[in-house]
């Protein structure tokens, strides 16, 4: 018999009797001004992990408006601001990644166009053609490489001694007592 | 509207003139962080043409 999951709704007014302050979100933001929430910003920007993440997913090619998403959102997740304040920030906050952007020589990508192509059948078997072409060169080359390596190989018995005679066993070096203390 | 759209949406207009201090009516002279701000700091610290100039020749996208 089927059961009717309809019933299982929340009841008007439901909401009023959970604990409201259980996320973060639920609460005050931290920061209400633009001016106190750019000024942690940049605090919590200069960081040297969030910098160098921050830099990497630059250099990786991802856009300022994408990463200003990312780090609004976390904020609101935080309670560090609303998300009518994150809106408000997002400007500001995109202007110090273009600045973190071009302390590194990273090639700034604002990402304000929306410019998403979908890959075609076309693309991918261009693709294909690139690889197999990259595959096929690359095997000429080590076979060319090999061939090398064996013609300029010296002939003979002897083409693998050394020319300064013959070599003599290696002297016994001397052990020094390591100074064990101040190590630990 | 999704809030990466309203957030692409804002960066769009904070480069074109429309910043958190002119929102407000109020708000004028009371915005330390606004974009005169970091267009100058960017035109001090670096050379060359600030983000807002390249985006008004078409040079970033």
């Amino acid at each position: 018999m089927p059961v009717d999951f309809q019933m299982d709704g929340p009841i008007p007014g439901e909401n009023f009797t959970s604990d409201t302050k259980n996320y973060a979100w639920h609460r005050p933001p931290e920061h209400t001004t633009t001016d106190s929430a750019i000024e942690f910003i940049s605090k919590s920007l200069m960081r040297e992990e969030a910098m160098a993440s921050a830099i990497f997913m630059m250099e990786m090619g991802i856009d300022i408006v994408t990463l200003t998403d990312i780090y609004l959102t976390k904020g609101i997740s935080e309670g560090k601001w609303s998300v009518d304040l994150a809106i408000l920030l997002a400007g500001p906050v995109a202007h110090i990644f273009v600045i973190l952007a071009k302390g590194y020589d990273i090639p700034v990508n604002l990402g304000v166009k929306k410019n998403f192509n979908a890959p075609t059948p076309a693309f991918f078997n261009a693709m294909k053609k690139e690889k197999k072409k990259l595959e096929k060169d690359k095997t000429k080359a080590v076979r060319e490489d090999v061939a090398d390596m064996v013609t300029n190989q010296p002939m003979g018995f002897m083409a693998g001694m050394p020319e300064e005679g013959p070599m003599e066993p290696p002297m016994p070096e001397e052990e020094e007592s390591m100074p064990m203390e101040g190590m630990m | 509207m999704e809030f990466e759209e309203a957030i692409r949406r804002s960066v769009e207009a904070y480069f074109k003139g429309m910043e958190p201090e002119r929102l407000h009516k109020q708000g004028k002279g009371r915005v330390k962080y606004n974009k005169k701000y970091f267009d100058r700091f960017e035109s001090e610290k670096f050379s060359g043409p600030t983000i807002t100039e390249e985006l008004e020749k078409g040079k970033v996208k």
